[in-house]
């Protein structure tokens, strides 16, 4: 298929390519410096605050959403059209006969003759044999097919006769397959933002969880963590999920929220599994659905719970649930722990704060009770046993002297942060990805030749004139071409094995 | 012993890096043959200081069966392995002698980096990077952007040796120096023959996210850029086929790449959380 010349002219201009390339590296470079909402929303925000007069202007052109604002979907469209338009207008040459070079097509020399079309040719040889019809041909059919070269008879004119023999010919569909299958990717990319999703479903253990786009309830019975010995590098996470499917789950009139007809449903067991990083749950899509939906370990954390905190006063060690307040022994003193912090640090304005959901400074709230009054709450910390903040109304922290008793350890509640994922476009990316690697592969790694052979009769032999083209540069190719010829002229019978060893040591000029 | 090894290595690098230098300068074709033996030798080191190391990663029973390149110090050795193996083949098959001059550099800064920057230590794999793909798709990689150091280099050498054929008295680097439309097929050819190597790295890391992660692309810093760099060589690509543009022009490009390449391996660990060397998130 051909589209007429002069449409979409600008499209096929390669010089309008490599502006839209451009703009698309240049777009994307600028989505790595900025802060983008769908990575560090907390950034976005602190950026605008920061920036009170250009800021809402970046906001506007969708700059801190640079890889979903529509000017980029735009411009990713735009090089999939862009593509398929040149692709119409430059299909690859025929699979038959062609008897011009590539760069010269039928339809603008109508009228050359067989030997003007050798004249176009950038490598070129011409002699004399004394051999005729059949013989010649069958010499040249036995030269072309020991190189695995494919060779057509083009026509015989006035005795003439044109053969053209080629190698690697599927080098010219690289071009035109990885092209297509850019688009195709581009598609699978498509197919999952209409039709896909994900979401984040952070579930505490020992509780479940509703997905918001399937029926499904999640268990999560056990999550485990662990680390390489004297280390904070976590070496496997793990959680033991039971997916449910409800019935009685229906969406709410906002199209987005469930609500349960039968509260007291236990639904069907789908699915469970011990999942890892790496090593997903896999479940049907559904009825009417393509592929499946996988539920993956993505992340966890500590969100603040806990189930106890020991605390070690003198020799003792007292075990204290959350929010319980908890008699110390021999005393009228009661000691509540009531919040925990993963990841302590002293936010602006003297605040308490985590920096992270990991357990890397785990610090916790502490609140003494005394005949019915509450003193200051008290900060301790798992790893910095002698240092204490007390916290005030305000919730301002100010340096407490050490207090007679530290935290020895804390047993929290952790969650597993589920990635669940559904995404029918993936099998048509990865056909799209293996159709890009083959065109890249063909038009980079194989090298494409085609060989002219023009044989004329006259006098007591023929006149033998060749040709070629190379998909590659004519210093890959001329030493090729040269000993192909010199081959090609001993088969004949125009050249001696002497001279022909003489020519490969450079004592022979051209014959 | 395996830092003995590397640093030996390192070594050897630099030294065929000054005779590389000193064969570019002087007309002593001694210089290159010692320079192709010194070289061979330290490959060699690095080989075997990358299989002790190896053996001691696979110590800690999480990493049997990966290779040692989740940390800074492990992924640069690795390059400046490439980066040495890729010229030492590019090297022997073409013979131009001079290329030493404009690539080795870029094998003695990533090893000396990893001397000098790095924390050579080993570690456990995070629980991400635990997956067969850590075989494949960094190396695979870290190859591609090893022969684009060596396409940087021969870059390199076509421009000054433009300058020297334009200038009135070339000195005798001009001489020493092969045709510039040698070179600019050489760089041809070196980024014709990795382009499709970048683009199955990349697409290898997609896979690994989807089957880590359940997403093809995220639109993370290191992939980003990885995807810039591959449309800076694909900008690369259409001005030569479609635009016939040569020299030059393209050289330019072409060491935009390279740019490219360095911040997709160095400045984005500054960007990236998911793929930082200096985070241990993974």
């Amino acid at each position: 298929m051909t589209v007429p010349k002069g449409t979409f002219s600008l499209f096929r201009s390669v010089r309008f390519n490599i502006f839209l390339f451009s703009i698309l590296a240049g777009s994307s470079a600028l989505g790595t410096f900025l802060p983008q909402v769908g990575e560090a929303p907390e950034k976005v925000e602190a950026f605008l605050l920061a920036h009170t007069a250009w800021g809402p202007v970046l906001n506007s052109l969708g700059l801190f959403n640079v890889y979903h604002s529509f000017w980029f979907m735009g411009l990713l469209g735009l090089m999939a059209f862009d593509i398929v338009v040149c692709k119409l207008y430059k299909t690859p040459p025929d699979a038959g006969l062609n008897h011009l070079p590539p760069e010269f097509s039928v339809q603008e020399k109508p009228d050359a003759r067989l030997e003007a079309v050798l004249d176009l040719k950038p490598y070129r040889s011409q002699w004399k044999t004394p051999q005729t019809g059949k013989a010649l041909e069958h010499v040249l059919l036995g030269f072309f097919e020991k190189r695995r070269y494919h060779l057509e008879y083009s026509q015989s004119s006035g005795g003439v006769r044109l053969w053209v023999g080629t190698r690697h010919r599927m080098q010219r569909w690289g071009s035109y397959v990885s092209h297509v299958s850019l688009v195709v990717v581009l598609l699978g990319a498509l197919i999952k933002t209409i039709f896909g999703f994900e979401e984040m479903v952070p579930v505490l253990e020992g509780g479940s969880k509703l997905a918001e786009h399937m029926p499904w309830e999640i268990y999560l019975d056990r999550f485990e963590v662990s680390y390489y010995p004297g280390t904070m590098t976590p070496s496997r996470f793990s959680s033991a999920l039971r997916v449910y499917e409800k019935a009685s789950l229906k969406r709410a009139p906002d199209g987005k929220d469930w609500y349960e007809e039968d509260p007291f449903e236990e639904g069907r067991l789908l699915a469970q599994k011990t999942i890892l990083v790496n090593d997903p749950l896999v479940l049907p899509a559904g009825p009417g659905k393509l592929g499946r939906v996988k539920i993956y370990q993505a992340s966890w954390g500590a969100g603040g719970m806990f189930r106890s905190v020991m605390l070690k006063i003198g020799e003792r060690t007292l075990e204290i649930p959350q929010r319980t307040p908890t008699l110390v022994p021999g005393t009228a003193i009661r000691v509540e722990a009531d919040m925990l912090l993963p990841s302590f640090v002293v936010a602006p304005g003297n605040r308490a704060e985590t920096d992270s959901l990991e357990l890397k400074n785990p610090a916790v709230r502490f609140i003494f009770h005394h005949q019915g009054n509450k003193t200051s709450p008290l900060w301790l910390f798992k790893n910095w046993p002698e240092l204490c903040f007390a916290e005030g109304e305000n919730g301002v922290l100010r340096h407490a002297p050490p207090p007679p008793f530290r935290l020895a350890s804390v047993e929290p509640i952790l969650f597993s942060g589920l990635q669940v994922g559904y995404d029918p476009g993936f099998p048509v990316v990865l056909v799209g990805s293996l159709g890009l690697l083959v065109g890249l592969s063909s038009l980079f790694y194989l090298h494409r030749r085609r060989v002219w052979v023009l044989m004329k009769p006259g006098g007591s032999g023929s006149a033998v004139l060749a040709g070629a083209w190379s998909s590659r540069g004519p210093r890959d190719f001329q030493k090729e071409f040269d000993g192909m010829m010199t081959e090609l002229k001993v088969h004949m019978g125009s050249l001696s094995e002497t001279d022909r060893s003489r020519k490969k040591h450079g004592e022979l000029n051209r014959v | 012993m395996e830092i003995g090894f590397f640093k030996t290595a390192a070594a050897l690098y630099t030294v065929s890096m000054v005779l590389s230098f000193g064969y570019l300068l002087s007309k002593k074709e001694r210089l290159s043959f010692w320079l192709w033996k010194i070289l061979s030798v330290g490959l060699f080191c690095h080989v075997v200081s990358f299989i002790l190391r190896t053996r001691t990663f696979w110590q800690i029973p999480e990493n049997r069966y990966f290779l040692p390149i989740n940390t800074f110090f492990g992924a640069l050795s690795y390059l400046a392995l490439a980066v040495a193996l890729v010229f030492w083949v590019v090297e022997g098959r073409h013979r131009l002698n001079i290329l030493g001059a404009f690539v080795l550099p870029w094998a003695c800064l990533a090893s000396g980096a990893a001397v000098v920057f790095a924390d050579p230590a080993i570690s456990g794999l995070v629980p991400a990077l635990q997956s067969y793909w850590i075989n494949i798709h960094p190396m695979v990689l870290m190859t591609a952007y090893a022969a684009f150091a060596n396409a940087f280099g021969v870059g390199l050498a076509l421009l000054i040796q433009e300058h020297q054929v334009k200038s009135r008295k070339p000195s005798l680097l001009c001489y020493r120096l092969p045709a510039i439309e040698d070179l600019d097929q050489l760089n041809y050819r070196i980024i014709a023959v990795f382009f499709p190597v970048l683009t199955i790295g990349i697409i290898m890391g997609g896979v690994w996210a989807y089957n880590a992660w359940g997403r093809f692309w995220g639109w993370d810093a290191k992939e980003t850029w990885a995807l810039i760099t591959w449309f800076v060589y694909v900008i690369y690509l259409h001005m030569r086929f479609f635009g016939g543009v040569r020299g030059r022009k393209t050289v330019y490009v072409s060491m935009l790449g390279f740019a490219s390449v360095i911040f997709t391996f160095v400045g984005v660990n500054y960007l990236s959380e998911l793929h930082g060397y200096l985070s241990s998130k993974g």
